[in-house]
């Protein structure tokens, strides 16, 4: 209620979340079926079927369907449509979005049943979308800046290793979130000196060709003996014993950058870039540029 | 100071908690006079055993529960030290001693978090949130804390108001405020791209006028050169007072850093450490041997290095330590103990009211036990 649906001030106590959960008892799964699509289960043995009252109404005592019928309700609360409405706003316009866009998406979210598709067209197609003061004003998160950098540059990607790392030390690791309600994509989650200058280290590395991103590291060597077809009982004699490393990559291309990422990157940035001539740091220079780590 | 403060004082700058709780701690505003007031928190990660480094041994059930783990009454072979008649110190923080007899040492035993759980990654994130329970808490206390503190606008825009040993923010300090981070033990020195000069100059161009990244940049440059001033500062006199080497043991390098850093420069308010390994659940050993005793030895050393490099500025520093939770009063069949609840926390420094272990000590009394294993905080 309070991460995904209602929303923090949605109007809900504390005894209507633990009213919800007695609501869900008995519901479960069959480990053995993990994999499949039927693992669910409903223990009738486990579920309270004592008297609630939710969210102000008196709950039906019918087992299963209590928590069906909750999952209809949460999911048709103005509060949910507003809360959803408004995250989608905070990720596609604007750290603080403004209300009118929130409440016109609400209205779309509360008209369609929730249909995203629809809800996410009206957000396209609204004035604050493209606004000068919105567009391409989000500071990416770590995830969107390293990704960024190695579309905007073309890299293969062989070795995800470096990514992962760099996305360690910049605070954000992959699945890593500690939170159920996953990463902020706020600016003022992310934005501060050392992160900076992680990703100007970063991308620095991966400007002169020394993050061996494309680099195969064949790691099923060592974590998977039977990877590649080779025998069960036998190692073959030949497989080396250190990862097998080509070159480092050349430099990355500066101009074919900036042609990639066009009008991303400012005149007067592409003019400060070219006012201090030409250096193996160029590409880095856009790539680390304040422009670029918007978005 | 009761445990019940000290966890409100903890938590106090939550934004929940900031309007609804009333203590002294969030009484501060901006319009009040500077603090000179400096925190430093160290985290014991992996749920210490305060049993056996503040030993509670009038307690029949101690020895009863532990029978080869056991730290020695005060006066027998390898005992504890005593502290004040009830409770003695583990021998290997015998160093320590010192600021205990001046006052400058407490210990708040039979502490904890409000939220019981049992697992060491939750535990962190409540100790580190300073929100237990409340999983949402995006960022750490400190940083918090960091917003609100009373500052003059010279402290409040200082690159490195707060410093964190490490080169990845932890939970405690992520947020909005500014943390200058330094690398533990010998990569702390180790160049950075932007330490040569081509290269700062090269992105010191494109950040120029950006509003609020230019600043940001700066911000991170000054705060570099800050920590590689201070450093430098430090090591020799760290050499010069262990014959020419740097600490064999990060942890007093780090900690000796960060206390010349601090001294150094007012503006550095806030510090973190953490030190790993106290997950003791085999082997942890007597007061002489094992685990515990070869991990407290060098911790104790780096403590008392962390007061010393302060010098000055030690009169107006609080060092707390802190652990996520505590472990089972009985010993496992490894000679070891398990995840617990209440633990003891320290308190050191020139504001502390030390020489005393502080808070309601509930007993051992399997009656008064959590879930009939551990000391209860609550």
């Amino acid at each position: 209620m309070e991460l995904h649906t209602l929303g923090v001030d949605g109007g809900y106590t504390q005894a209507d979340v633990t009213t919800l959960a007695r609501m869900l008892t008995g519901w479960s799964f069959d480990p053995r079926r993990a994999e499949n699509d039927d693992s669910f289960r409903f223990f009738k043995r486990l579920h309270d079927y004592g008297h609630k009252v939710w969210l102000g109404k008196t709950v039906p005592v019918r087992g299963l369907a209590e928590g069906e019928w909750a999952l209809d309700v949460l999911a048709s609360s103005p509060a949910t449509a507003h809360h959803v409405s408004y995250e989608l706003a905070q990720y596609f316009v604007a750290d603080d979005p403004p209300p009118e866009l929130v409440d016109l998406l609400a209205q779309r979210f509360l008209a369609t049943g929730g249909d995203i598709r629809a809800i996410l067209e009206a957000l396209f197609k609204s004035p604050e979308f493209r606004t000068a003061t919105s567009f391409g004003q989000k500071f990416k998160t770590p995830y969107q800046y390293v990704i960024s950098v190695v579309r905007a540059a073309g890299i293969e990607i062989k070795n995800v290793r470096p990514l992962l790392a760099a996305m360690n030390r910049m605070g954000m690791p992959l699945y890593g979130c500690q939170s159920p309600d996953g990463y902020k994509n706020t600016e003022d989650v992310w934005l501060n000196p050392d992160a900076l200058a992680q990703r100007i280290s970063f991308v620095s590395g991966v400007g002169l060709g020394r993050s061996p991103i494309s680099t195969v590291i064949d790691d099923a060597l060592d974590s998977d003996p039977y990877a590649g077809g080779t025998s069960r009982n036998s190692a073959p004699a030949d497989v080396p014993q250190q990862p097998v490393v080509s070159a480092v990559a050349p430099p990355l291309d500066v101009n074919a950058i900036l042609a990639t990422v066009g009008d991303q990157i400012s005149a007067q940035t592409r003019a400060r870039i070219a006012a201090l001539g030409p250096s193996p740091y160029n590409a880095a220079q856009v790539l680390g540029s304040p422009d670029f780590m918007r978005r | 100071m009761d445990r019940r403060a000290f966890l409100q004082a903890l938590s106090w700058s939550g934004t929940a908690s900031l309007a609804s709780t009333c203590n002294a701690w969030a009484l501060v505003s901006s319009s009040q006079a500077a603090s000179t007031r400096r925190l430093i928190v160290v985290f014991m990660r992996g749920a210490v055993d305060g049993l056996s480094l503040v030993v509670p041994y009038n307690e029949a059930n101690y020895y009863r529960q532990r029978s080869t783990i056991a730290i020695g009454k005060p006066g027998s072979a390898n005992g504890t030290i005593d502290l004040d008649g009830q409770f003695g110190l583990h021998p290997a923080l015998a160093p320590l001693m010192p600021f205990w007899k001046e006052g400058s040492l407490a210990f708040v035993h039979a502490a904890g978090s409000a939220d019981p759980t049992r697992s060491h990654f939750d535990g962190q994130d409540n100790i580190e949130s300073g929100t237990p329970g409340n999983k949402a808490t995006q960022d750490g206390w400190l940083n918090r804390l960091e917003g609100a503190i009373p500052a003059t606008e010279e402290i409040r825009s200082a690159p490195t108001r707060a410093v964190s040993i490490g080169s990845i923010l932890p939970r405690i300090f992520k947020g909005r405020n500014s943390v200058a981070t330094i690398a533990s033990g010998a990569t702390a020195t180790r160049p950075t791209v932007l330490d040569r000069p081509s290269v700062r100059r090269a992105f010191e161009a494109v950040y120029g006028d950006d509003t609020r990244m230019g600043s940001m940049f700066a911000n991170y440059v000054a705060a570099r050169s800050d920590v590689i001033a201070a450093i430098e500062q430090a090591d020799p006199e760290m050499m010069a007072a262990n014959n020419g080497a740097v600490s064999t043991y990060a942890f007093a390098t780090d900690a000796t850093r960060l206390g010349a850093f601090m001294r150094r420069d007012p503006r550095v308010q806030l510090g973190f450490l953490a030190v790993s390994g106290w997950d003791t659940h085999a082997s942890q050993g007597d007061a002489s041997s094992g685990q515990l005793a070869n991990l407290l030895s060098p911790f104790a050393r780096g403590m008392s290095a962390l007061a010393r490099s302060l010098g000055p500025v030690y009169a107006d520093t609080t060092i707390a330590v802190i652990s996520e939770f505590g472990r089972t009063v009985a010993q496992n069949g490894n000679a070891g103990t398990d995840h617990g609840y209440g633990n003891v926390m320290w308190l050191m420094g020139g504001p502390v009211a030390g020489g005393k272990v502080h808070g309601e000590w509930p007993g051992l009394d399997d009656a008064a036990l959590h879930e009939g294993r551990d000391p209860s905080p609550w």
